[in-house]
């Protein structure tokens, strides 16, 4: 089923200390994806998935399952499965046991906890105790049981950020593929950037509690909005700069623009666009490399400018090192936008 | 939630308030005599004498003593602590039955000010204890950096660390002093429980009865109120980080004197009254012991204490709910309801349900019921503390899982949250079904005729100097009330 979340606004708090966290909150997820809310802590991403599971009251605005209006239901009866942060596997029961436990009596005893198990990539681990468990293992386990009873839509929260990056990645795979394979509709929370571009098929971009963005992954980081999405989204070198319609000048130069702009304007560049080139181009000197094996973060500052700090995402092999003196050059087109400049 | 936890909370203010309504219909000019009566204000001054020594008594004795288990290097650190910890599985009459039974010339203020301080010692030394093992050691050693010797260092800084530790167990001590019905009449020792007890079932004058309880009830607010002041002033508590607190090196005469110490306040609080009890029951018990009384009351005692355990499992859990799941104002007042059993005597508890019994529910009166009733609300706060807490530990995720998994309210309660907790609720439940096997003066006055327990038919045979034939009950109760005891001593070895 597609959910749709409707101008929703909630308050966290009581009496006096009441507060205001989420406000006007619309977005939409289609049948069978999934969609990313990404936002900073605090930005009121739990609060939005406790909201439609049923587990925080709402102030205004609605939330549909389908056609189902699941506005004044109890979470038992919204069929909303959640996926908490570190699983929340009940300890007292196995995980055979943790699995049946949204199902009904009949359907218990047949295979349905073991195929989900194999859903998972866990087969025979159904006599297992929680605490027994690795942490992938765990996460996949609570996906298993959230699944079992056959829910509309999966809320997922921040569900792999107790994982070890590597891991991670190959819990994100596992859970991804379960979720197609039973064509479920799901919304993951997380803060981490990298994680929400790589899993979801829809980005929705939370700050204090409102939606700055939603679209594609891609979208969202080829097309923010806003200064602050561009440079939460991703990693983003920003620098001020002139508009003149359809260029902008700055200290690396005459650059082509995206949206034509005029006047002063911060500009947003991503890191992948900066080139080290022979010949000619800006003088810059190396500040610092962040080597990753397959690539390297590059941090120059611009001999003409050294208040100006540039990042450039190089292809491995990288040999530079601190101190060197290198020419730069940005490859069209780039974001400007007249807002100053904003820390996210 | 909160409706749910209203009942029991009301439930519980019911003795209380039944008092104060039935004080508010009485005379007024037979009440204010009754209170400004001499006696009166004797027997109050004597209860409030005899709380204050004792509290002090017990800080006097407590408070070394968890210094000495904790912060020297004794030989066998365990046997220590076990010795200051089994004087609580004495009951402080069975103690002064001991005394009394051996010596029966000992009576009066100071013997029964020294029974008790001796019985109540623990209440003091474990909280201490426990807080001087949690106290960070590096606030000590930043004042030996600073040049404060060791006197200063114990002056300054550790003991205003602990000193809410100890005033919470003076307090205890004071209070339990204060309703301590069972040691003051066996030592012929005039205190404000005594004379509620005498006016209902000597001079049966109920309007004297209801205003002596009112006293003992005033006091016992004052001194809560007391230790919240001080607490309050005291500095807060802060979270220690672990660190493991450093052993004074002291030297072998410090440790000699401490050696000794212990041992005389050992020897005194268990050695002479389990002698005494041992000795006698080799010498007297062919001639007097009847099994079949003994079995009898033996098996009132647990049924009606496990009964009484059940209510006050049962008023405490949906308290205990709300007060470890929803912070809020109401709550905090409910929960504090619930407390009312730790500061009501148990005899007025006992007057207050014989009133509303008559004139509430006739059919009530000296019934199994009313009594397993009292013991329920007078129990009640040992049952919630440990519910609470086990509660208060199971993650609030597991809740909202099952919620989403299609389970209700009630259910997700029953099948997550009271399963896990289930250990917490239980140990609550057992340690108030033993206070209740021992409970004296609210069984007196309600018990059904015909129905004896453990501790009363102990008090009957005292009554009547029937030593002899008292003392299986007193070692019945002793081996009754070791139970929590065992269970305090291993939760102290991992504060």
């Amino acid at each position: 089923m597609s959910l749709v979340v409707d101008s929703l606004s909630a308050e966290v708090g009581d009496g006096r200390e009441r507060k205001r966290v989420l406000h006007d909150v619309s977005l939409r997820i289609e049948t069978g994806t999934l969609g990313a809310v990404l936002g900073p802590s605090g930005s009121g991403k739990s609060t939005l998935l406790r909201c439609i599971a049923g587990l925080h009251g709402t102030v205004s605005g609605a939330i549909r399952s389908g056609s189902r209006d699941l506005r004044g239901l109890p979470p038992e009866r919204r069929r909303v499965g959640l996926v908490p942060q570190d699983g929340a596997l009940f300890p007292h029961l196995t995980v055979g046991e943790n699995v049946a436990f949204g199902l009904s009596k009949h359907i218990r005893r047949s295979r349905r906890v073991d195929d989900l198990l194999e859903l998972v990539e866990l087969p025979g681990l159904a006599s297992r105790y929680p605490h027994e468990l690795s942490g992938g293992q765990a996460q996949r386990v609570a996906l298993a049981r959230a699944l079992a009873p056959s829910p509309e839509v999966v809320l997922l929260d921040e569900p792999f950020s107790a994982l070890d990056a590597t891991l991670r990645a190959a819990v994100r795979e596992q859970v991804r593929r379960a979720l197609a394979e039973t064509g479920t509709t799901a919304i993951l929370v997380t803060h981490d950037q990298t994680e929400a571009l790589s899993i979801a098929d829809r980005l929705i971009v939370l700050s204090d509690g409102r939606v700055r963005q939603i679209g594609s992954p891609q979208e969202v980081y080829q097309r923010p909005v806003d200064l602050w999405t561009g440079q939460f989204v991703g990693e983003a070198v920003v620098l001020p700069g002139r508009g003149e319609g359809s260029r902008v000048t700055t200290a690396i130069g005459d650059l082509r623009l995206v949206d034509p702009a005029v006047g002063a304007v911060t500009v947003l560049l991503r890191p992948e666009q900066v080139r080290i080139v022979e010949g000619p181009g800006t003088p810059a000197r190396v500040v610092s490399v962040d080597y990753f094996g397959h690539d390297a973060l590059v941090d120059l500052d611009l001999v003409a400018d050294p208040g100006i700090r540039i990042s450039a995402r190089l292809a491995a092999p990288v040999s530079l090192r601190e101190g060197d003196a290198v020419q730069i050059r940005v490859a069209d087109p780039v974001l400007a936008f007249v807002a100053p400049r904003q820390d996210p | 939630m909160v409706v749910a936890a209203t009942l029991p909370a009301l439930v519980a203010a019911i003795p209380l308030g039944y008092l104060v309504l039935r004080l508010s219909q009485s005379d007024p000019e037979r009440l204010i005599a009754s209170l400004w009566r001499a006696r009166t204000l004797e027997l109050a001054a004597n209860s409030l004498g005899l709380s204050v020594t004792v509290a002090v008594g017990c800080l006097l004795i407590g408070v070394p003593t968890a210094w000495a288990i904790t912060r020297l290097k004794l030989p066998a650190p365990a046997l220590w602590r076990a010795l200051a910890t089994l004087p609580l599985a004495i009951p402080s009459y069975v103690a002064a039955f001991a005394w009394v039974a051996t010596w029966p010339g000992i009576s009066g203020f100071w013997p029964t000010a020294a029974i008790l301080t001796l019985a109540c010692a623990p209440y003091v030394t474990l909280p201490v204890a426990a807080a001087l093992t949690m106290a960070d050691s590096r606030y000590a050693d930043a004042a030996r950096t600073l040049g404060a010797n060791p006197a200063r260092v114990l002056l300054r800084v550790t003991l205003p660390r602990i000193a809410p530790a100890a005033a919470a167990g003076a307090l205890l001590a004071a209070l339990y002093t204060l309703a301590d019905f069972g040691a003051v009449s066996l030592l012929r020792y005039p205190t404000l429980t005594w004379g509620v007890h005498a006016a209902f079932e000597g001079s049966l004058d109920r309007v004297l009865a209801a205003a002596l309880s009112a006293v003992l009830v005033a006091l016992a607010f004052v001194f809560v109120a007391g230790e919240q002041l001080m607490r309050r002033r005291a500095a807060r508590a802060v979270a220690a980080t672990g660190a493991e607190p450093t052993l004074a090196t002291a030297g072998a005469r410090t440790r000699a004197a401490a050696i000794a110490g212990l041992v005389v306040t050992a020897a005194l609080s268990i050695g002479i009254p389990l002698g005494a009890l041992v000795i006698r029951l080799t010498l007297g018990v062919d001639r007097d012991l009847e099994w079949p009384r003994l079995a009898e009351s033996t098996a009132s005692t647990l049924g009606l204490g496990l009964a009484g355990a059940a209510i006050a499992v049962l008023l405490a859990l949906p308290i205990a709910t709300l007060a470890a799941r929803y912070r809020s104002f109401v709550g905090g007042i409910l929960e504090s309801f619930a407390y009312l059993g730790h500061v009501v005597p148990g005899v007025v508890v006992g007057l207050s349900l014989v009133f509303f019994t008559l004139a509430v529910a006739p059919a009530l009166y000296q019934t199994v019921f009313a009594l397993v009733f009292a013991y329920g609300v007078l129990f009640l706060p040992k049952a919630l503390g440990s519910s609470r807490s086990a509660i208060r530990n199971v993650p609030p995720a597991l809740e909202d899982a099952a919620r989403t998994l299609g389970l209700g309210r009630l259910a997700t309660w029953w099948r997550v949250t009271a399963r896990i907790a289930i250990p917490g609720i239980a140990a609550g439940g057992l340690l108030a079904a033993v206070t209740a096997m021992k409970e004296l003066p609210a069984t007196l006055m309600l018990r059904p005729i015909g129905i004896e327990t453990l501790a009363t038919e102990l008090w009957q045979k005292t009554a009547i100097a029937a030593y002899g034939a008292a003392t299986p009950y007193a070692i019945a109760l002793v081996i009754v009330a070791s139970i929590p005891a065992f269970f305090l001593a291993r939760s102290g070895d991992r504060p």
